[in-house]
């Protein structure tokens, strides 16, 4: 029930704060239609596809894998870091219910909520674009792929963040996952249209799964052995993330009061 | 013009004293900055031309654009902040100063994040982009006037809060706007899309008008790009000073 009224707290706060809600779709819109205007001069220049992709499935592609990234901002890394190294988590751990399980619902309620409106803007902008999604009825499976793209990626950055019980600092930490997410996750080139030695290694990698999969799925390209793949990140995510609080809350001193 | 120099001299020291941090802030812009220069290769490598651009304009489109960020958003930080500043009442502490606010406004904060771009764009034009005497002069002057265009452009949207209010939020966005168009070849935009860029998110004087320049010189080109700036530098200090006979202080400092 905590954990309920966390992601239901974190979901209503988002969308009450309007401003930072359109600004961060604004953002998204505009990535979306400088990221189509390069992938469409290039589709131009090579008839119409580049690799394996036409213009259209590119757009619903960049669509998903900014509306999977945009609406987990990279430096909640940052935020869990800063709670931890200034001693204000110690608040949180009187509470009755693990630290970790309600951060991650409060953040996961944000996320959704902003993930919904990312891809009802961004799902009306492409299609503008670029006409109705390419992957047709397996639109709706990408939507899916998306939600739990959406979980690994707040898994990820609290098992990052949680380094902070060792370091006292993983402010830097969130600068590298997003910088890993962009390339290595293939939010600006699928992964796929990579040099396959570089592909080979990137696309079993946890960022794939984040950017990548939801992706592939949208513009008709995902396969079930990728949503495999995501399932075991996810478990790997969660388990890591809770291990991590679980060892660095034994070892947390705070001083002062 | 000396007590704006001070102001800056003073600001770069305050930057400069957690020496570790300013240090590993410019490491880690150059990291990111190296990220792009990442997918612009793997983009090129894939594609080979795209309307006529190719991997090594994109490193002169780079190098150009990480210099005027680095000066702008480095060296007078403020820029992108003066609607925040409006808002919560902070630029009452220029206001009662007896020098000019807006200069005094502009060099009070240096950004050691965004000199790690001066650095990297400098070393990329240096080592990448056929430095030629002749190249590096007409280089050095698209960088001066790609600042202007970008600390007039981000001074002028942030004096929008003096008259519609809100925290700035509109300042963000056009400055956001204005970095992810610049960071993208200009001939990849068609339409209205290109229109804006010349317009309302003047973009294109920042890397897309002087990419072109670096590749054939031509006086037209480079004249519009003088225009632009001269337009955007008179938008900013009139909308900036028009701004402030209206300003009544929140005394935020006061309180």
């Amino acid at each position: 029930m905590a954990y309920l009224t966390a992601f239901l707290t974190g979901a209503r706060r988002t969308l009450a704060a309007r401003g930072d809600l359109s600004t961060q779709v604004g953002m998204m819109l505009l990535v979306i239609l400088a990221l189509s205007s390069v992938w469409h001069a290039a589709a131009v220049a090579h008839g119409g596809h580049v690799g394996a992709y036409t213009f259209g499935e590119l757009v619903w592609y960049i669509t998903f894998a900014e509306a999977c990234t945009v609406p987990v901002p990279a430096r909640v890394i940052e935020d869990i870091g800063e709670e931890i190294g200034s001693g204000e988590i110690a608040v949180a751990m009187l509470r009755p219910a693990s630290v970790v399980g309600i951060r991650m619902a409060i953040d996961t309620g944000a996320a959704l909520a902003r993930q919904w409106c990312c891809l009802l803007a961004g799902g009306a902008f492409a299609w503008l674009l670029a006409g109705p999604p390419s992957a047709g009825a397996a639109t709706v499976q990408a939507v899916g792929v998306a939600f739990l793209a959406l979980l690994l990626s707040i898994a990820l950055q609290h098992a990052l963040g949680g380094i902070a019980f060792w370091l006292n600092d993983a402010r830097s930490t969130w600068f590298l996952f997003q910088k890993l997410i962009l390339i290595g996750g293939g939010v600006l080139i699928p992964l796929n249209l990579l040099p396959h030695a570089v592909a080979s290694i990137f696309i079993p990698l946890p960022f794939a799964a984040i950017a990548y999969v939801p992706g592939s799925f949208a513009a008709g390209h995902g396969s079930w052995g990728l949503v495999i793949g995501q399932l075991c990140w996810l478990i790997v995510g969660f388990g890591t993330a809770f291990l991590v609080f679980a060892r660095g809350e034994r070892r947390l001193e705070v001083l002062g009061g | 013009m000396r007590s704006a120099l001070a102001t800056l001299g003073t600001a770069f020291a305050d930057g400069k004293a957690n020496r570790a941090s300013f240090v590993f802030q410019i490491v880690l812009m150059a990291v990111n900055d190296i990220a792009w220069i990442v997918f612009w290769g793997l983009f090129f490598h894939r594609v080979g031309t795209a309307n006529g651009w190719t991997f090594h304009d994109v490193i002169v489109m780079f190098s150009l654009l990480t210099v005027v960020a680095g000066i702008g958003l480095g060296l007078f930080a403020n820029c992108r902040r003066i609607g925040r500043m409006v808002a919560d009442s902070s630029i009452d502490e220029v206001l009662v100063l007896p020098v000019r606010p807006l200069g005094q406004l502009l060099c009070r904060r240096v950004e050691p994040t965004n000199l790690g771009d001066l650095v990297f764009g400098v070393i990329l034009f240096l080592a990448a982009a056929d430095p030629t005497p002749e190249r590096l002069l007409l280089w050095t002057a698209c960088v001066l006037l790609g600042v202007c265009v970008m600390v007039a452009f981000l001074v002028w949207v942030g004096s929008f809060t003096f008259f519609v209010g809100g925290r700035g939020e509109h300042a963000d966005l056009g400055f956001n706007a204005l970095l992810l168009l610049a960071s993208y070849p200009l001939d990849f935009f068609g339409g209205p899309v290109r229109v804006l860029l010349f317009t309302i998110v003047p973009a294109a004087f920042i890397t897309g008008v002087p990419v072109s320049l670096m590749r054939h010189f031509a006086p037209g080109q480079f004249a519009l790009i003088v225009a632009a700036a001269a337009i955007l530098i008179a938008l900013a200090w009139s909308t900036f000073h028009l701004g402030l006979r209206r300003y009544s202080s929140g005394s935020l400092w006061m309180r």
